[in-house]
């Protein structure tokens, strides 16, 4: 580097000049993972709050039999939302601020892949969850279960907008989730320290890895299954409604292929803070680092192979059963190769109860109960028996609190002296353990007897006298310990950061790179970043704290007020790219405004208003995006240790290309859903086949096979084009591209509008209907990116090199005209094979 | 099978569990079809069409995780830690795919399709 | 089942304490351990183990399943009906003849004979659960399912829905009665008769209030419970209420809308207290 390296002081100066956020309403822009996970995880902790009031509330109800605490109606608000805020509004929010907080510090980055994506995403989180709990206050809350269950959901047994808060709420919600797994996949993949392989990512990159592409593909099932139930219930579309050709069990089927994933992508992160924090006090490495790995990948996949486990009392034919069955029985396997590696690294080192180590402790009880008790619902005759009983209540509460909260407050302790600076103090927090520890046991261990002695779930009252009177009267004096206890949790993390001694760098010993920083650690993270050289860092350079703040390192001395990072090989860690980030923006949360406006209008019923909102969320997306990327090519630039790397914007690899790869396998994930949806309704549902099938027309199929394929092939010409340097001819065919997109939406769109029967007449129609917007809409949405591609170009900021723009619509393009010929082969192949002739 | 010792061990062990969900989708598809078209008459050697089916998809993919397993196992020097890591995704998570379909597939040998 | 269960129990505790002592032991500062060899321990209790002892219960779960299902057998199931609906159960039984006889809240069957009980809902999604006899099974708008039960003893066995199924799903229970075999068709046949005195001076206030929904005679099906044999009946309300005789009887109809709120059955506001006591001592007479 050409200048002379500044001081310590005078780095850390100018970094967070560049990387600060600004104070007063300048907090409103902050896009900083340090501001925006720890945002995630304070807001998640009142969400846990409220759950756990509500959670009292059920108790108190159902201490005594006949007991009139609250009427029905008021019990079912309770005990849906707190199903729905302790799983959509804690669990998954509570891992997505951690991961926001804790991958950065650990991989050895200064932020995430994509800032403004993580401050959109606690933005639809905090609109999306206050509007759930605003809807509760105003006594309006969803009453039908967390699951949603129709018919009972169904406009017909629900006509109130209770079901529409959920639906529109949770979804919502769920568009957080989905960034931050875009965000936390691109993240780890991309940007980490150099030298970081893949084969010496900490522990809980691993981990959060893996449950990231489990939410991309675990969501998505839930978000089509919200869309479509909502859609029936606003427009009398029948997909669930056996009447009319569609069936409930088609929800049960969408929302539990979300709804089982999601215990295990609430789970892994926990035990990832596991493997990172139980081996520091057992005083080992972690034993079996990559049979854990090969055990996440198992979990990964045979997760997705359970759903049907919470099916099995609707009458599914034995053998299917046995396939689920069988697989949530194999899934114990790589549960219990993690058990005894934890239990193997204690053996080999020398542990230290210290209070982490407590919090694991009761894991250890809690979770293997909870874990034990999975196998047995997962025997197909038991589970007949205990399902949907308080056995099973005891059982999903020792998975998820023991599998979740434990490891979590563990993991609080373990690291909060990283967020405050502070030491804790060891008092109230053991206190606090044994209260939980003891109210939880209390509550819950007595449940599975309650369970086998008959009582279902969900009932607001149950008659005295069938032995169930004393264990309900003891399950609420445990949950009201339980409740004291995570209040004493609160006021002691209040009191260590507000008492607590102050904390050595390092005080645990740890030899990952999140202690390697200052406590609490600045804006920038690291003055420069360590290399990696294997999987614990901070053993092979124990001063590596020093030498990082002496600018010693890589991105050591700030220029040109860039945001910088490394990228890296995926694979081999090798540094490929500098990476340039964000500046704090309030245009992400302009753009959950814009979102908001969509999902109150559609609530409210003032559809007009989706007119002005959609708009304005293209908007804010438009300018969001047109902020970023350069206007001349960029030249290798020096990133220490006598090395350079080129500016992201002139790599192909770069974050946005994955972005939108990652994104479109979750786009995926909802069409396959759809798709399955499809077939689903014509084998398995009542009245079917439909009394008319989609008219066959030749001219609208030329017509969609035209758009769909001329999009992608105008854009991949424009591609060539710029490669040889031609970019006014890249924008024109883009413009041809967005023609082709256009047309593409109105043929395939105007297939089922004019050659179908009236969609609210049977689910064929409906889904055929569905299947065509959903093409229509992404062919439209490719027009909308072709023009901006040609927009960019004419702008200056498309070069044969800096080809981001271009790429990612030809992308997007392609995905379309796949859906949109899997799409055309099974609305109109189908009808033609039925032999149902050219018009109705 | 230079591609199979190219990849990298956590692509190796995505596609040996791309296999197993294949292998779970088509069977949940078989039993499902099968009861739906009647295919759970007897059919040939007192078995019905749809357990013949049912029998080929499990075997089909058994025989290829099979198969990709012997090859990864062949090349596969397991060392210790960090070089352990490739052959332990690769060749560990091809056997853990093969055990798991092998597992998953069973209700086929043991319980009625269609009731 | 039950040998399953105690199986499952004491393996499950065996492992659970197992695991507790191990990490607990790790926490001794004298103990041996360290030449414990890592690759060994948790291939043998993370992997063997578990599946050795997974392998044993998948089959005997499948095994057990197997024999839970409506197969046809030798013997032959009779058949029986039930239909679920927002807050209560509807049963149709048939006697030898064929000919059906309906109830409502309690479900006849023979004792010591498999019973096929066909599960249909009429609204939304319930569950038909009789814990003493055998496993749940979902009642869902479209689909029939068929349950497989069989009381080896007669008596009365007490079931419930066990699917959430909205305002009420806590007061929605029933009964399976499980009446001698050679005493089932007797039963049936009373069951038929049990008619509410058409000479009583209710007669006329039910005929003008209620008998739009409520129908008296078992052999016919009705749109809200058949009332037929109400005086036998162990509870009334779908078990919101114990049915002693004609108070309780008149209990409910005075005060259904909070014993029971949300309920299908309409107000009773309109009617003097008078002409309920008639109602009431009329059922009284169903019997």
């Amino acid at each position: 580097m050409s200048m002379t390296p500044p001081t310590p002081i005078r780095r850390h100066r100018l970094l967070e000049a560049i990387w600060g956020t600004q104070p007063g309403l300048g907090r409103l822009a902050a896009v900083n993972h340090n501001i925006v996970g720890k945002r995630f995880m304070m807001t998640a902790f009142v969400f846990f709050a409220i759950g756990g009031i509500l959670a009292m509330l059920i108790r108190a109800q159902l201490a005594r039999p006949g007991h009139v605490f609250m009427p029905p109606e008021q019990y079912n608000q309770v005990f849906t939302m707190h199903g729905t805020v302790m799983m959509f509004l804690f669990a998954i929010p509570m891992f997505e601020g951690l991961a926001l907080y804790l991958l950065p510090k650990m991989l050895g980055a200064r932020d995430l892949a994509f800032p403004r994506l993580s401050a959109f995403g606690y933005w639809c989180y905090l609109l999306g969850g206050s509007f759930i709990i605003g809807a509760m206050l105003a006594g309006v809350a969803p009453d039908g279960g967390w699951f949603m269950y129709t018919p009972l959901s169904s406009s017909t047994y629900s006509p109130g907008i209770n079901a529409d808060v959920w639906l529109l709420g949770i979804t919502f919600v769920e568009i957080s989730a989905i960034s931050a797994a875009v965000e936390f996949t691109a993240t780890i993949l991309k940007l980490r320290g150099a030298g970081m392989a893949l084969r010496r990512m900490p522990i809980i990159a691993w981990y959060f890895l893996v449950t990231a592409v489990m939410m991309l593909v675990g969501f998505p099932p839930l978000i089509l299954g919200s869309i479509l139930l909502e859609i029936e219930r606003t427009f009398g579309l029948p997909f669930f409604d056996p009447a009319r050709g569609g069936d409930p069990l088609l929800w049960q089927h969408l929302f539990w292929l979300f709804g089982h994933p999601e215990v295990y992508i609430i789970f892994l992160p926990a035990a990832g803070v596991i493997s990172t924090v139980l081996p520091v006090f057992a005083r080992h490495r972690l034993v079996g680092y990559n049979a854990i790995v090969l055990a996440l990948i198992a979990m990964g996949f045979l997760s997705f192979g359970l759903w049907v486990h919470h099916m099995f009392a609707v009458g599914i034919p034995h053998m299917a059963v046995g396939f689920f069955s069988a697989a949530s029985m194999a899934v114990a396997i790589p549960t219990a190769v993690q058990i005894f590696a934890w239990l193997a690294t204690l053996l080999k080192g020398r542990p230290r109860l210290d209070l982490p180590m407590l919090y694991l402790l009761g894991f250890f009880f809690i979770f293997v109960n909870g874990g034990l008790t999975g196998v047995m619902v997962a025997v197909v005759p038991f589970d007949w028996q205990v399902h949907d009983s308080y056995f099973v209540v005891a059982h999903l509460h020792y998975v998820l609190v023991g599998g979740f909260v434990f490891p979590l407050m563990a993991g609080a302790y373990y690291w909060m002296p990283l967020v405050t600076g502070r030491m804790p103090i060891y008092h109230l927090g053991r206190a606090a353990f044994w209260l939980i520890f003891v109210g939880f046991n209390l509550t819950f261990l007595l449940m599975h007897l309650t369970g086998l002695l008959g009582m279902p779930r969900r009932v607001y009252t149950y008659p005295a006298g069938i032995g169930w009177d004393w264990l309900n009267l003891l399950s609420s004096v445990g949950g009201f310990l339980t409740a004291i206890g995570f209040a004493l949790f609160a006021v002691d993390m209040l009191m260590q950061r507000r008492f607590g001694q102050h904390a050595p760098r390092n005080p645990w010993g740890a030899e990952s790179l999140e202690w390697s920083l200052p406590l609490p650690p600045p804006s920038y993270n690291a003055a420069s970043l360590g290399p990696v050289e294997s999987r614990d860092p901070l053993a092979d350079r124990p001063d590596l704290g020093r030498e990082q703040a002496a600018g010693q390192h890589y991105l050591a001395t700030p220029r040109h007020g860039w945001m910088e990072t490394l990228g890296v090989e995926a694979v081999s860690g090798r540094p490929d790219q500098l990476i340039l980030l964000p500046q704090p923006s309030l245009v992400p949360l302009w753009t959950s405004l814009a979102t908001a406006l969509c999902f109150l209008a559609v609530l409210l019923k003032q559809y007009w208003l989706v007119g002005v909102g959609v708009p304005l969320v293209l908007g804010c997306a438009l300018a969001w995006l047109w902020s970023m990327g350069l206007r001349e090519d960029p030249a290798p630039v020096p990133i220490g240790h006598g090395e350079s790397a080129l500016p992201h914007p002139g790599v192909a690899s770069q974050p946005g290309w994955w972005g939108m790869a990652l994104l479109l396998l979750a786009d995926a994930a909802l069409y396959a859903s759809l798709l399955f949806g499809a077939l689903f309704l014509w084998v398995v549902a009542p009245g079917w086949p439909p009394p008319a099938l989609l008219g066959f027309s030749p001219s609208l199929i030329l017509l969609a096979l035209a758009g769909l394929l001329g999009a992608p092939l105008a854009g991949a010409l424009g591609l060539a084009a710029l490669r040889r340097g031609r970019v006014g001819a890249c924008a024109l065919l883009s413009l041809l591209g967005a023609g082709a997109g256009l047309l593409a939406a109105a043929a395939v769109a105007a297939l089922p509008l004019w050659h179908g029967a009236p969609p609210a007449s049977h689910a064929y129609a409906a889904t055929a209907l569905v299947l065509a917007l959903y093409v229509a809409l992404h062919a439209a949405l490719g027009t909308i990116m072709a023009l901006y591609t040609a927009a960019r170009c004419q702008a200056g900021y498309v070069s044969a090199m800096r080809d981001l723009a271009p790429r990612n619509t030809l992308m997007w393009q392609g995905y379309t005209a796949l859906c949109g010929l899997a799409a055309l082969l099974l609305l109109q192949l189908w009808p033609w094979m039925a032999g149902a002739g050219t018009t109705p | 099978m230079t591609l199979l010792r190219r990849l990298p061990g956590v692509a190796v062990a995505t596609l040996a569990f791309l296999l197993w969900s294949s292998a779970f989708l088509l069977l949940y598809v078989a039993v499902s079809l099968g009861c739906a078209w009647g295919w759970d008459q007897p059919a040939a050697l007192g078995l019905s069409l749809q357990r013949w089916v049912l029998l080929g998809v499990w075997a089909v993919h058994l025989a290829l995780l099979g198969t990709l397993l012997a090859w990864s196992w062949r090349g596969t020097r397991w060392g210790s830690a960090e070089d352990a890591f490739r052959p332990v995704l690769a060749t560990g998570g091809l056997g853990l795919a093969l055990a798991a379909t092998l597992w998953c597939g069973l209700p086929v040998l043991l319980a009625s399709a269609c009731q | 089942m039950a040998a399953l269960w105690w199986v499952m129990f004491f393996m499950a505790t065996a492992i659970l304490l197992g695991v507790c002592a191990v990490a607990l032991y790790t926490l001794r500062r004298e103990r041996r351990g360290r030449g414990l060899h890592v690759g060994r321990f948790v291939a043998g209790w993370g992997v063997a183990f578990p599946v050795t002892a997974l392998a044993v219960l998948l089959v005997i779960a499948l095994r057990t399943g197997e024999g839970m299902l409506p197969k046809p057998g030798p013997e032959g199931a009779l058949r029986v009906a039930a239909r679920g609906q927002q807050w209560w159960w509807s049963f149709t039984q048939w006697d030898a003849a064929g000919n059906p006889v309906h109830s409502a809240g309690e479900l006849h069957i023979p004792a010591g004979r498999a019973v096929d009980v066909h599960i249909t809902a009429a609204d939304v999604i319930h569950s038909f659960w009789v814990p003493r006899l055998t496993g749940k099974l979902d009642a869902i708008p479209g689909h029939e399912n068929v349950l497989r039960l069989r009381a080896d003893t007669p008596g009365i066995y007490e079931g419930q829905c066990a699917e959430f199924c909205g305002l009420q799903h806590a007061q929605m229970d029933f009964r399976v009665i499980a009446h001698p075999p050679e005493a089932y068709a007797a039963a049936l046949a009373a069951l038929a008769t049990a008619r509410p005195d058409p000479a009583h001076p209710g007669a006329a206030d039910f005929a003008a209030n209620c008998a739009s929904c409520h129908g008296t005679d078992a052999r016919a099906k009705s749109a809200a419970p058949n009332l037929a044999g109400l005086a036998q009946r162990g509870r009334i309300g779908g078990g919101t209420l114990r049915n002693e005789g004609q108070e309780s009887v008149l209990l409910w109809l005075r005060r259904h809308e909070t014993l029971k709120p949300g309920s299908r059955e309409p107000s009773h506001a309109a009617l003097d207290d008078a002409t309920l006591a008639r109602i009431a001592g009329y059922l009284e007479t169903a019997r």
